[in-house]
């Protein structure tokens, strides 16, 4: 469905927006977002599993594997997953078509979400959507080797997708209350994503004070950057600002170990009642600026929302690590461009150190072959051609013995 | 008259033993006159298992070479590999002495000086220390001197390596009653000879990928950066298949080289082949899909050790293309798996214009560039720019 025409404040612009679930998670987030009754959004649900879909009350579903999974799961195989989505590569084409703005959600680690979400995204980027992507990532409980799956699933995501947000299903959980069940869990990473997802639909979609469109979307994520941030912070009451940025500080998507600290590119947008001042407004750009180390290249949109009266509603997106061709975005021309190639340069020093004292005599942990967690005593005697040398550690694991052993790849004769 | 001296380059190879034999015209041109291979049995993961096996398996390669190119080998530039190589960072600063700030050859020297003093344990050895730049009060320079600056840092990779491993290399070549001139890690030897000077500007990674080992170094502004060696190499991906597909080693590697793809098209993810061909008992059907599953798993696998070893470089975008050689590059589709990988692009291997067509092979690419390191270092050292290091390395070595 295109936005044709503004309705209850919403701008027309022919923008077409879709939300894809992947997989039994992405499928369960997509269905609580469905639920938020966000306007001029479509939705499409895409699984191996015959039987999930059947029960899916979402209008565009798309059987993935008819032939290679009949129609049943992918088995947590993450390689049944992409080969399902390639044999159905067509049907995703056509679903993924004329998008201009693409969310893909999934978790991370199984056999659907982590095999066809790269190949959704990189159908629906061929056709010249944005894509941004935001996936769970399984708890610690669940095993090293799903974590490693799901890592690389990731990094795969992550050279498809124009921005990627990982949600790590343990770090959402922290701030769930000690009894919270695993239900709980999960449903917290369902409503993490259905809020970012409804929040930036807002930001293109609803008129505001300060708009946003499309283009300044398309224009942060111009060249695909190594690192997305992605926050939200809401507060409410007489200091309704304050605890909004605290809130946001806190997100705990912005604290993931790998977050990057700096932003290149920020875009800031405030849902809000009436009552909001343009002097908070400009506090909350200078707080946010000062949060990312980002002044000069910030954009603030602020959406009017009578909902929103004595509360506020703050969500950031940004890159980070964007390659020199991308410093000029949001269409602001080359004016800082110079200067940040000299300070680049000088900061060149300081990272040099940081590296030597990371790579000096990198100590190669002598107990992690002593490494317990994966049950290997088996597997590290299948090491054939190998067996009369010392083993080959790295990072707990013996890479003489048969990469597709250790990561669990099935490999069918 | 010409003055002409012959030198031979030998890979210590997992797979192979190669001599290429070079000869040094008036310290400029070089000349392959000839060429000896063998097969290293004794050699795994680029480490030298039996010394004895190795160095009979060397000298039989050397022979060939002397005899197909007629001509009396002089000395011998050795080029090494394997587990134990390892290699670290270091800045060495200095204040700009003179008083009118501008950085002189003695300010560059002492920075030198200050990188290099580094000390390691007594049974490891250096074996190149490579500069890779300087920085004036912060900022990057190739050149630094006579530009004005209060303090100057040179940055320097150190590689280095076992005593014993390096011994035991030496030992083979030694043993021959040759000569070692000059001691290179396999790394640094191929890529002046696969990359262009464009290329060697810009930032290219050039990968080796041998049969035990992958050799790597990442170069900039003409300088490597970062060099390494990685102990996975052809072999495993053999072992892999051998696995995966329960057949014997020497089976799997047939069936590697005959139908290794890591990419496939979709009529062929669909079809099979058989391992024998001749429909004899023993010969059975094998689904491509399950060869480039097991080849992408492992090639993956590498490759993210290799991202991981460089990520400073790739995280700053550093890394704008990437050259493959060594044997196992001929595998299908491997170009285009690395572009997939790193989103990098990842052309066809060039040669240097002064190879000979009939020797641009990817699997020669490390004696080549033995041969090629040995022309510059003879041309350095006939200026009198450079004394060999390598005496040092063997009196660390030997205790001399």
């Amino acid at each position: 469905m295109e936005v044709s025409s503004a309705s209850n404040g919403q701008r027309s612009h022919g923008l077409k927006i879709k939300v894809v679930g992947i997989g039994g998670a992405g499928i369960n987030a997509l269905y609580k977002l469905c639920m938020e009754n966000i306007p001029a959004v479509e939705f499409c649900a895409m699984d191996c599993d015959a039987d999930i879909l059947s029960q899916c009350a979402i209008a565009e579903k798309i059987l993935l594997g008819k032939k290679s999974t009949r129609s049943m799961s992918a088995g947590g195989d993450s390689a049944a997953g992409e080969a399902s989505a390639m044999e159905d590569l067509d049907s995703i084409k056509n679903a993924v078509a004329a998008v201009d703005l693409l969310f893909i959600i999934a978790g991370l680690g199984g056999g659907t979400g982590g095999g066809a979400a790269p190949i959704v995204a990189r159908c629906a980027a061929e056709g010249g959507a944005k894509v941004i992507s935001f996936c769970t990532m399984p708890f610690e409980v669940e095993g090293a080797q799903k974590k490693a799956e799901a890592l690389e699933a990731l990094r795969r995501l992550e050279l498809e997708s124009d921005a990627t947000i990982p949600l790590p299903n343990d770090i959402l959980l922290k701030n769930a209350p000690a009894d919270a069940g695993l239900l709980d869990a999960f449903l917290k990473a369902d409503t993490c994503m259905s809020m970012a997802v409804k929040s930036v639909c807002k930001m293109l979609l609803c008129t505001g004070l300060i708009n946003i469109d499309f283009a300044v979307v398309k224009s942060l994520f111009a060249k695909k950057s190594r690192k997305t941030i992605f926050g939200i912070g809401c507060g409410s009451g007489a200091d309704c600002v304050n605890s909004a940025l605290a809130d946001l500080s806190n997100c705990p998507l912005l604290n993931l170990p790998k977050a990057p600290e700096k932003a290149d590119n920020v875009l800031i947008n405030v849902i809000c009642g009436a009552d909001m001042g343009m002097n908070k407004l400009q506090y909350i750009l200078e707080s946010v600026s000062n949060m990312f180390s980002a002044k000069e290249k910030v954009r603030i949109g602020a959406i009017i929302d009578e909902a929103y009266r004595g509360r506020v509603e703050i969500c950031v997106i940004g890159a980070s690590g964007v390659s020199d061709g991308t410093q000029a975005a949001f269409g602001g021309g080359t004016p800082v461009r110079n200067a940040e190639h000299f300070e680049e340069k000088s900061r060149h020093g300081e990272r040099i150190k940081a590296r030597i004292k990371k790579k000096i005599f990198k100590p190669k942990p002598e107990t992690e072959t002593e490494q317990s967690e994966f049950s290997f005593m088996e597997m590290s005697k299948q090491r054939g051609f190998f067996e009369d040398t010392e083993p080959n550690m790295y990072r707990g694991e013996d890479l003489d013995v048969p990469t597709f052993m250790r990561k669990n790849i099935k490999i069918p004769l | 008259m010409n003055d002409s001296k012959t030198i031979a380059a030998l890979d210590v190879g997992t797979g192979k033993m190669q001599v290429f034999i070079g000869e040094i015209i008036d310290g400029k041109l070089l000349n392959i006159v000839g060429l000896g291979q063998n097969s290293a049995s004794d050699v795994k993961k680029g480490d030298i298992i039996d010394v004895r096996k190795a160095a009979a398996s060397a000298q039989a390669a050397l022979s060939n070479a002397e005899k197909t190119s007629g001509a009396r080998i002089d000395g011998v530039c050795l080029g090494i590999s394997g587990t134990h190589l390892r290699g670290f960072r270091n800045v060495g600063s200095a204040n700009v002495s003179g008083a009118d700030g501008v950085v002189g050859a003695d300010d560059i020297r002492r920075a030198c000086l200050d990188a290099q003093s580094k000390s390691i344990s007594d049974d490891k050895v250096f074996i190149h220390n490579i500069c890779c730049g300087y920085y004036l009060d912060g900022e990057y320079t190739t050149d630094p001197l006579g530009k004005k600056a209060s303090h100057i840092d040179a940055e320097f990779y150190m590689l280095y390596g076992d005593s014993e491993r390096i011994a035991d290399a030496i030992h083979i070549v030694e043993s021959f009653g040759l000569e070692v001139k000059y001691l290179v890690v396999n790394a640094l030897a191929c890529t002046r000879m696969v990359t262009t000077f464009k290329q060697r500007q810009e930032g290219v990674l050039v990968l080796d990928i041998g049969c035990g080992t992958t050799d790597y170094a990442f170069i900039k502004h003409d300088r490597t950066f970062q060099a390494g060696t990685i102990p996975v190499g052809g072999d495993h991906l053999t072992n892999d298949m051998s696995f995966g597909l329960r057949m014997s080693r020497k089976n799997a590697e047939k069936l590697k080289r005959r139908f290794g793809k890591l990419i496939l098209t979709q009529e062929e993810a669909e079809s099979s082949v058989w391992t024998e061909g001749d429909k004899q008992i023993g010969d059975r059907s094998i689904p491509l899909m399950s060869i480039t599953k097991i080849l992408r798993a492992r090639m993956g696998e590498l490759y993210g050790i290799v991202r991981g070893e460089l990520e400073d470089f790739f995280i700053d975008g550093d890394v704008k293309e990437i050259v493959i050689v060594g044997g196992t590059s001929r595998m299908q589709g491997i170009r285009a798996f690395t572009e997939e990988f790193f989103g990098v692009p990842c052309f066809e291997t060039k040669f240097s214009a002064r190879v000979k067509p009939t020797l641009c092979h990817p699997e020669y690419a490390a004696a080549l560039g033995l041969l090629d390191y040995s022309l510059a270092r003879a041309e350095s050292d006939a200026v009198g720019k450079k004394q060999s290091p390598l005496r040092s390395i063997i009196s660390k070595i030997f205790k001399i």
